[in-house]
């Protein structure tokens, strides 16, 4: 089995055998310009060590083209139909949310439209809130749309027009002429792409897929031909999707919006793996980097869901893993604020130039100088000593740029963008956590990615997790998770009414008609019905409210008893997230989603014999750390990761160095080595302890 | 206590974590559209002299009502009168200097062994608390009666729990209790919750080294905006404004007018010339025109400046009593939004005289609200709709202006066409850009909006906007914009023109059609690149007939080219015709 991680630096590559569990990992360049080439040359490494085409029995890939064509303002020319009268809707953009700077800044503008008004038609036509047509649909109208876009170079059209969710016939009809008069056109139907209520939202994701479809098309067309020419057969090819779940190759065209977070949700999935076979049941995962952290939460056993997205300032409704992401991470910046204060991003110095340290003409002091500084890291130990590092060209910076200016010493200044750096995440994870209405103390934090483990036992000790889970490998855990899920599509229908007065025969039949849908496209994907597991949700809400909670549906024909069991469920729900309820008031239904899975072959992760001996088998030496709660260096054992192993126990102050991350263990914290190889860091949960408010 | 900078900025980031919880608490919990979809609400701390610390929201400018919701509290319930657990409410703008009645405000007091060390306070707007017409906000109102239950500081929620009879009282004065109600409660639980996590922090950094960073903060947002104030050349300047009349007397323009006078560090704004206080309800209490004139300040200097108390210390006012922004007791106020908006212009305009670098057109004027009353909303119950009607941004030396967005508070408010019309017995015929409603400029202003509504039921309107008459001025050789209207059944014999500020009972299958103004222009129209000229027709911004009048460039209908030549020689002469 063979996943492939592309990522704005490198192309991770994982290839498990499946027999014996043993797996190899290699990074390759990326090639932005033609990310597939960098694709095939991860593969060619893999065959270039005798691993024979035939024998790649799964390939699972995590692609961001899709991602930097919005990032880069570089899709494709698209065109897009609206109900008469309804120019605005797009131009307001009434999802707006600017930054504290931006909402009192005369300079602030919206982000770009995807597709300018003069790409834009209006067509007459209009249905009401409960799906009556008020003005049918002009025809003629479309035509001449059709017409006008054609002699405009389009390749692309979106079609949203209001309350298409309640009724999709107008938008049906359109596709039908559309695709008469414009054959090679792809169309994107707001009904299709998400069926639900507010037209801002649906249009901006409709926009998107049009504007992206076409795009992964030829990525993906591409990709599929290039793996056949290097005689990989296996029809098992997989793109990884924001929701967490996997994609057939042969259908990701249709979904291009899924495949935007494709990176971040492959990390999420690793780390509910890893939950899963370690017996968590509640837990974050952490996977910081050069440039940036992702967390993420894991509630039961189950990963969290949004459907407010953006990717650079473009709204986007589909559901995708709820990730929050902070500009926080190695290459991260440290300068002072015109109040005089430390600051710590969120701008970063990316791989090039880099931290200072690397000694590639970076001047400002950064998160991997300050960790250089205090002992964390090692000159020696990054990429197992690959990659040199200068620590007089970190203190340089660190003194020049904060120490001398605040009038502090090189390692409090050090401390203080470590204090800071950690602050940052703490409170991003703590509001994720108060948001869900979750206590940190049931919680573990799966830290990975190359500066995760270095920063988790000073995370989860202020916000009181008992826990830190360091996965056997930091630094290509994302990739891993390429092989851990399965096929899953979501779909959504957004039908509102009040849920007593609501028919329970239709909302059995709105349930029939997605899982009809979810079922064939199972089978135009290539599976057979027989392998799909269907579950249902609702979106509730109280009568009024603007907010909507998911609960779960019995997979049935409904009573009238469902309906009150599912009120009861809304209430409960409403109660731990906000700490209030009204079971007196009544619910109204919004909108019904169908999750559709579909189990494909997973990697299992291998247990490891024990070995003989003391962890000291693989103590390296000893050296010197800062103690942030003392304020001062303290001595700290340095083991090799790769010489330990199950049952091993080691205790903090300790640093464990291996190929791609550090693990810091702090003082009075315990590590054991698990019997998959991963470090479960017991922290003793000191720290704030606020509890979840 | 002098603190290193790195505990401060930890603390620091810990506060504004803290408002941001109750921000999220209060828009998670509300139940009328208006906070979940306007977000017309904040929430934030303040220190144990009500000194605003941190506001959270789309509302920045509620900044100084908190320190007089505080002191409005601390007036009728000495300190010492205070228990932990107190929740108050007020909503009487002469007692805590909020904008308007429907404006409520809680006010927690936080104690940290035994003392008071700050109150967490939220106001967020009410969708009816009584008064004239359905949403409170009527055009005939007189006085401050008129608009509405007048609370005055009382305890609405004790360590034992809420204070039925106030509560009561509450419901009975509003057309809609049960919203009302359940917002109310949401705003009381987010000023809770921030209490609980300051104490939370005071246990983990001393409550001496919050308050240290808590002065921080005050005393760098002052020192920072002094700091610019320096820069600038020390001058008088002045500008002036009008609103078209006060509801009232519709004959009558209220001016805003201000000095602004730059020595060294300091800057006075003196509002003397503005026009007195009026009978129509366009009055904003000088609390409320303080604060806009401080986001106006800010804005022409650096926007990254923290909004905290720490601004008022900065800038002197000089405001006599009486004025249209100081209104005396009782005189109305619901329709205070548009002379804020005007408030901030004008400042603007005036201060963007002595910091050219920053100085921008102005926005649209014009902003304001809607309100419709129903008798049966689809639930079946009475319900009100309410929106906030905004405008577009001015063109600056960078770009053009935003399009369809809040001014002064760019956040766009714009209820969702889908979600209105399965709420409420109407349907929006038209949610479009406006042609032509954006000032000419070199950089052009933002492109105002049209909105029609077609009512399916008899209802209650009331049409709160401003500036029909007078609009927006443009900048540097721009041109102001299109001033806003509103029509009553447009393209029919029965067409009539509303004023600004209007209440009218309609009957099922009246339509109303809002244009809401565009922003103002920077630079002279015809230094506008001919090509982004060209695109704005293409895009509908700008009409073929307009292009030609006001940029100089000669588009033909037919092909929609350029025609080169003739727009050479038309600019060269200016655009004389």
């Amino acid at each position: 089995m063979v996943g492939i991680d592309t990522g704005g630096t490198f192309t991770d590559i994982v290839a498990m055998e499946v027999r014996t569990g043993s797996f190899r990992i290699s990074k390759v360049p990326s090639v932005p310009q033609d990310p597939s080439t960098a694709v095939m040359n991860a593969l060619g490494e893999l065959l270039g060590v005798g691993v024979r085409p035939d024998e790649v029995s799964f390939l699972s890939h995590g692609t961001t083209v899709a991602t930097n064509a919005i990032l880069e303002g570089k899709g494709v020319r698209a065109g897009l139909l609206i109900t008469k009268g309804f120019r605005a809707v797009y131009e307001a953009r009434g999802w707006s949310r600017p930054s504290a700077v931006d909402l009192i800044d005369p300079f602030y503008q919206k982000p770009p439209l995807l597709v300018p008004q003069k790409l834009t038609e209006e067509i007459e036509e209009r249905v009401d809130f409960a799906g009556e047509v008020v003005t049918p649909l002009n025809e003629d109208d479309v035509r001449r749309a059709v017409r006008r876009l054609q002699a405009q170079d389009v390749e692309a059209v979106a079609v949203c027009y209001l309350f298409s969710f309640a009724n999709s016939a107008h938008e049906e009809r359109t596709a039908e002429i559309i695709r008469r008069e414009a054959p090679r056109w792809r169309v994107s139907l707001s009904s299709r792409v998400l069926p639900v209520i507010r037209e801002y939202p649906r249009l901006s994701t409709t926009v998107l897929d049009a504007y992206v479809g076409p795009i992964i098309g030829r990525y993906v067309s591409r990709l599929a031909d290039r793996i056949i020419e290097q005689k990989v057969r296996t029809p098992q090819v997989y793109l990884m999707q924001s929701n967490g779940g996997l994609m057939r190759i042969t259908v990701a065209a249709h979904f291009p919006n899924q495949t935007l977070l494709s990176g971040p949700a492959a990390g999420v999935v690793a780390g509910t793996e890893l939950a899963r076979v370690t017996g968590e049941s509640h837990v974050v995962t952490f996977d910081m980097g050069g440039t940036s952290t992702d967390l993420s939460l894991i509630i039961e056993g189950r990963t969290q869901e949004t459907s407010e997205g953006r990717i650079a300032g473009q709204d986007i409704g589909t559901l995708m893993l709820e990730v929050r992401t902070l500009g926080a991470g190695g290459g991260t910046i440290a300068w002072i604020g015109k109040d005089g204060l430390l600051k710590v991003g969120p701008q970063s110095a990316g791989a090039d130039p880099g931290p200072a340290c690397y000694g590639r003409g970076g001047q400002d002091p950064t998160v991997t100088d300050a960790n250089l500084l205090l002992g964390y890291l090692s000159p020696e130990s990054l990429l197992g000593g690959k990659m040199r590092v200068d620590p007089t060209l970190a203190r340089d910076a660190v003194k020049r740029r904060i120490g001398d200016p605040l009038g502090l010493n090189v390692t409090e200044a050090a401390a203080g963008i470590i204090r800071i750096v950690n602050t940052h995440m703490e409170i991003s994870l703590r509001r994720a956590l108060q948001e869900r209405g979750q206590d940190p103390r049931k919680y573990a934090l799966i830290a990975f990615g190359g500066a995760g483990p270095l920063h988790a036992g000073c995370l989860a000790a202020a916000l009181s997790i008992p826990r830190v889970l360091v996965p056997v490998h930091p630094g290509i855990t994302s990739a891993l998770g390429l092989l851990q899920t399965h096929v899953k599509h979501s779909y959504l229908q957004s039908s509102v009414g009040l849920l007593s007065r609501f028919p329970v025969a239709r909302m059995s039949t709105l349930f029939a008609q997605l899982e009809a849908r979810a079922v064939q496209e199972a089978q135009e994907e290539g599976f057979p019905a027989t392998a799909i597991r269907l579950t249902r949700q609702v979106d509730l809400r109280y009568l009024h409210q603007g907010y909507q909670l998911s609960v779960d549906c019995p997979a049935r024909t409904l009573a009238d008893t469902d309906k009150s069991a599912l009120k009861q469920a809304f209430d409960r729900l409403h109660d731990r997230l906000y700490g209030q309820s009204a079971p007196a008031e009544d619910a109204e239904l919004v909108t019904f989603r169908v999750l559709a899975e579909i189990p494909v072959p997973r990697a299992v992760l291998p247990e490891l014999p024990p070995r003989d001996g003391t962890p000291d088998r693989a103590l390296v030496g000893e050296r010197r750390i800062f103690d942030l709660e003392k304020g001062q260096f303290v001595a700290a054992r340095v083991y090799d990761r790769t010489r330990l192993a199950p049952r091993d126990v080691l205790a903090g102050p300790a640093v464990i160095e291996q190929f791609d991350s550090t693990t810091m263990l702090l003082a009075r914290q315990e590590a054991r080595v698990d019997r998959f190889g991963n470090l479960m860091i017991h922290t003793g949960g000191a720290g704030y302890t606020g509890g979840a408010g | 206590m002098s603190l290193d900078p790195i505990t401060m900025e930890v603390v620091l980031n810990r506060l504004v974590e803290i408002a941001a919880a109750m921000e999220h608490a209060l828009y998670h919990s509300g139940y009328s559209p208006i906070l979940r979809e306007s977000q017309d609400g904040t929430a934030g701390l303040t220190d144990a002299d009500g000194r605003i610390v941190i506001v959270s929201g789309g509302l920045q400018y509620h900044s100084l009502p908190y320190y007089h919701a505080v002191r409005g509290v601390l007036a009728r319930y000495p300190a010492a009168a205070l228990r932990e657990g107190d929740t108050f409410i007020v909503n009487d703008p002469y007692k805590c200097g909020s904008p308007h009645v429907p404006d409520m405000v809680t006010v927690t007091p936080v104690f940290y062994r035994g003392e008071i060390i700050a109150f967490a306070v939220s106001v967020a707007h009410k969708a009816d608390v009584g008064g004239l017409v359905p949403g409170s906000s009527g055009a005939g109102a007189r006085e401050i009666f008129h608009d509405g239950l007048l609370l005055p500081p009382v305890r609405y929620w004790t360590a034992e729990g809420v204070n039925e009879a106030v509560e009561a009282i509450i419901r009975n004065n509003s057309r809609v209790p049960d919203v009302v109600i359940g917002d109310l409660r949401g705003q009381v639980g987010c000023t809770r919750l921030g209490a609980a996590r300051l104490v939370a922090l005071c246990d983990e950094y001393g409550v001496g080294t919050m308050r240290a960073v808590m002065s921080h903060l005050l005393s760098s947002t002052a020192s920072r905006l002094r700091a610019e104030l320096r820069h600038w050349p020390d001058a008088s300047v002045d500008a002036e404004g009008f609103l078209d009349h006060d509801g009232a007397d519709l004959e009558a323009p209220v001016r805003i007018h201000v000095v602004a006078t730059k020595e060294g560090d300091r800057l006075t704004l003196d509002f003397s010339g503005s026009s007195g206080q009026t009978r129509g309800p366009v009055n904003c209490v000088s609390p409320a025109a303080q604060a806009m004139a401080l986001l106006a300040v800010l804005a022409a200097t650096d926007p990254t400046i923290p909004v905290n108390a720490g601004l008022v210390e900065a800038v002197h006012f000089v405001i006599p009593p009486g004025k249209v922004v100081s209104p005396q007791f009782p005189a109305t106020l619901n329709h205070y939004f548009p002379t804020s908006h005007l408030v901030y212009s004008v400042v603007l305009a005036a201060v963007g005289q002595l910091n050219p670098d920053r100085a921008v057109a102005p926005s649209g004027l014009g902003t304001g609200a809607m309100a419709v009353g129903y008798p049966r909303a689809r639930s079946g119950k009475p319900m009100v709709q309410y929106e906030l009607m905004v405008t577009a941004l001015g063109g600056t030396s960078r770009h053009d202006g935003a399009s369809i967005v809040l001014p002064m508070n760019h956040f766009t408010p714009s209820t969702p066409v889908e979600v209105i019309e399965t709420e409420y017995p109407v349907r929006v015929k038209r949610f479009d850009i406006w042609q032509d409603s954006a000032g000419a400029g070199q950089q052009r202003g933002g492109v105002g909006f049209v909105r029609e509504y077609e009512f399916l039921d008899d209802c209650t309107l009331t049409v709160r906007t401003s500036n029909h008459r007078f609009g927006s001025w443009g900048l540097r050789g721009g041109k102001g914009s299109r001033t806003s209207r509103t029509v009553v059944n447009p393209d029919s014999p029965k067409s009539e023109e509303l004023g600004p500020l209007r209440t009218l009972q309609l009957t099922a299958g009246t339509v109303v059609r809002l244009q809401q103004s565009g922003g103002a222009g920077y630079g002279a129209p015809f230094e506008r690149p001919v090509e982004l000229v060209r695109e704005d027709v293409q895009n509908g911004y700008v009409s073929i007939r307009a292009a030609a009048e006001e940029y100089g460039v000669i588009i033909a209908p037919h092909t929609g080219e350029v025609d080169a030549e003739s727009t050479r020689a038309h600019r060269i002469r200016g655009g004389s015709r």
